[in-house]
């Protein structure tokens, strides 16, 4: 999609023309060529990436209580898949079981946060999984 | 005299219009209730009575000279719930927005001023657009006085904030410093910038309800304390929250009798937590077996749902209780959890409330995210707030206590004044598989099975460590219990202890790692 900018630098004006080519492409933004200078809010700090190459930190880590409005469940903390409860194309009501991740060696059950068909499972019993990553989701 | 009268009337009644009929409208169709219908359903009927009903604002420039705003668009006052004296203010959106401007603000701070001298409770009701813009300087002078006026009354009468409309900006920062949020669904909405100031300097779209709506700060960003689907219940709501508070800091909680018996004992509760300690189940269950007529006022339920906090009653005396809740992350401590558990302990030892903990804990929760996080600090104000606390403090370890997660959760040696544990209690530095694996490392590699020896020193282990009676024989745990006697232990341990008189070391304060 691309946007078209004028902006204005030491009095002089100037039209840029802005793509964006994903969402995650990192540092380059849309609002970096936007009226306003400063940099987009900082994303969870640079060195906890470059240090835990293995844990992927991620601000979708802090929404980790799984009830999303979009219906994405995504794995409270880090662990391992022990037992998946539903299949796909399933209906459940909010509030059901609908896995069950072993973390802390501790079987932590996971419920729906909402009603719906079950679609997309990103997961199978004994995957490990990371906070925030997506197990499934609820259409 | 009489026309003298006939004019005050007519006075009055002008006041109480707001921003008149139009507007009052335009509130009901939003689903709102104008600030005097709110006051009429929060107080006890007819006990309302206004200060400052004729207060003017007194800005000669930007037209505002010329414009009226009925009531400065809060109307302030006193009343009582259920029989007690509270302040309350209550912004009137009717009237210019609510918005705040000088003369605004000070009837909110003589009203503050107020409670502080009587010693009773302040309800802040708020529904305002934010500073009014044409008193310029003056407003912000006025937000100022408010948060001054927080901080310091902190600690002294229970400060309440309802949201019931908009708070944006500055507005918002009141209600951060007072001890409980209300919101109600769909209604309030609270941010420090906006969608669209956001939208132009971050590029993020996102909208007023998912940035700042009950239901974000609620579970997300814990700034709120209930959420409630309207009004009405979100009245009552405060009314329940009142009945377990004092006052002030030099009074007691209010003493409800009821007829739960004080040696009632609960087979339930064994029953309740599995006995293996990798099955979760939910402590709510445990709390509400053990307190009177399962009465528990949960606070922040939706926020760090791995640690529960709340209010109820142990033989009628009003105690606050914190308890790990092994149904969600495991009942790990974390960060937020250790943030929300720390707040809530102060205040209860602030108001002098008894505290008591329920403890089935794995640890703290591993991660990058975590340590980066800062999850070393924000667990130190745990440890901080137990020690600090010098109301009688109880614990009951149900399960799981290991490592610094053990300290944490009010053992006696952040002066904790009863630690009692099941038998089904293991407290350790940690679990039997860790501890295991670190211990007898040469011993399972040298193995011919590696994994018969690892098996069979996690069961010595866990034989030998993963009890309370290790804890109890250093006097760490005062006494192992049966479970279905955890009530009335609990009540005759409060009992003997609930006059307790413990103060620190006069001092300026401490420096709470917020």
């Amino acid at each position: 999609m691309k946007k078209k900018f004028r902006i204005t630098v030491d009095g002089e004006s100037y039209e840029v023309e802005v793509e964006e080519i994903a969402a995650d492409t990192g540092d380059s933004d849309i609002s970096s060529a936007g009226p306003v200078k400063e940099k987009p809010a900082p994303k969870p700090s640079s060195s906890a990436e470059s240090t835990a190459a293995s844990s992927k930190s991620k601000s979708a880590g802090r929404r980790q209580t799984a009830s999303g409005g979009d219906g994405q469940v995504e794995a409270p903390m880090s662990g391992k898949v022990l037992e998946l409860k539903v299949a796909e194309g399933e209906e459940v009501a909010a509030g059901d079981l609908i896995l069950v991740l072993e973390a802390m060696k501790m079987e932590n059950e996971i419920y729906a946060p909402r009603a719906g068909s079950i679609k997309n499972i990103a997961v199978s019993d004994g995957d490990t999984v990371d906070a925030g990553d997506l197990l499934m989701e609820i259409e | 005299m009489q026309d003298k009268v006939d004019d005050l009337k007519a006075r009055q009644e002008k006041i109480k219009k707001g921003g008149g009929e139009k507007k009052i409208a335009r509130q009901h169709d939003k689903g709102k209730y104008t600030a005097r219908e709110r006051l009429d359903m929060m107080l006890d009927e007819g006990s309302f009575q206004e200060i400052g009903m004729f207060v003017k604002h007194r800005v000669q420039d930007l037209g505002l000279d010329e414009k009226e705003i009925p009531g400065e668009g809060v109307v302030t006052g006193r009343g009582t719930i259920e029989g007690r004296n509270v302040f309350v203010f209550a912004q009137d959106f009717t009237a210019m927005g609510g918005s705040l401007g000088e003369m605004h603000a000070k009837k909110i701070w003589k009203i503050m001023d107020m409670a502080e001298k009587a010693g009773a409770p302040i309800i802040g009701l708020n529904d305002s657009g934010g500073a009014r813009i044409q008193e310029g300087v003056h407003s912000l002078a006025g937000y100022g006085g408010i948060f001054f006026r927080n901080s310091r009354n902190s600690g002294i009468i229970p400060q309440l904030s309802a949201i019931l409309g908009p708070c944006a900006g500055g507005a918002v920062y009141s209600p951060a410093l007072t001890d409980f949020v209300f919101m109600v669904d769909k209604t309030s909405k609270m941010f420090i910038t906006g969608p669209q100031v956001i939208k132009s300097v971050t590029g993020e779209e996102v909208s007023a309800e998912e940035l700042g709506g009950g239901m974000a700060h609620n579970q997300l960003s814990g700034v709120a304390h209930f959420l409630d689907q309207d009004e009405e219940s979100c009245f009552a709501r405060i009314k329940k929250l009142l009945s377990f508070l004092p006052d002030n800091h030099l009074e007691s909680p209010p003493f409800v009798e009821n007829d739960d018996p004080l040696d009632r004992t609960s087979r339930e509760l064994r029953s309740i937590v599995p006995e293996k300690p990798n099955k979760s189940y939910d402590i709510r269950d445990v709390i509400q077996e053990v307190i009177d007529s399962g009465d528990f006022l949960e606070v922040q339920p939706h926020f760090a749902a791995n640690i529960v906090i709340g209010f109820g009653r142990l033989g009628g005396h009003s105690i606050g209780i914190i308890a790990n809740q092994p149904k969600f992350k495991a009942g790990c401590l974390d960060i937020d959890s250790s943030d929300k558990a720390a707040r809530f302990i102060r205040f209860c030892d602030a108001f002098n409330l008894p505290i008591l903990t329920f403890t089935d804990v794995p640890g703290y929760l591993p991660g990058v995210e975590q340590e980066h996080g800062g999850v070393i600090r924000h667990g130190a104000k745990l440890l901080y707030a137990y020690s600090e606390a010098t109301v009688p403090k109880l614990n009951v370890i149900v399960r799981k206590a290991y490592g610094g997660a053990y300290i944490a959760m009010s053992s006696g040696h952040l002066g904790g004044d009863y630690v009692l544990a099941w038998p089904t209690a293991e407290i350790a530095v940690m679990g039997p598989q860790g501890a295991a694996n670190i211990i007898f490392r040469r011993e399972i590699k040298a193995a011919d099975d590696p994994e018969e020896v690892r098996q069979q020193k996690v069961d010595e282990y866990r034989e030998s460590f993963a009890n309370p009676y290790q804890a109890a024989a250093q006097g760490y745990v005062d006494d192992v219990i049966e479970p279905e006697n955890t009530r009335p232990e609990l009540i005759r341990s409060l009992e003997s202890i609930k006059d307790k008189r413990e103060e620190l070391k006069p001092k300026k304060h401490g420096n709470f790692p917020v």
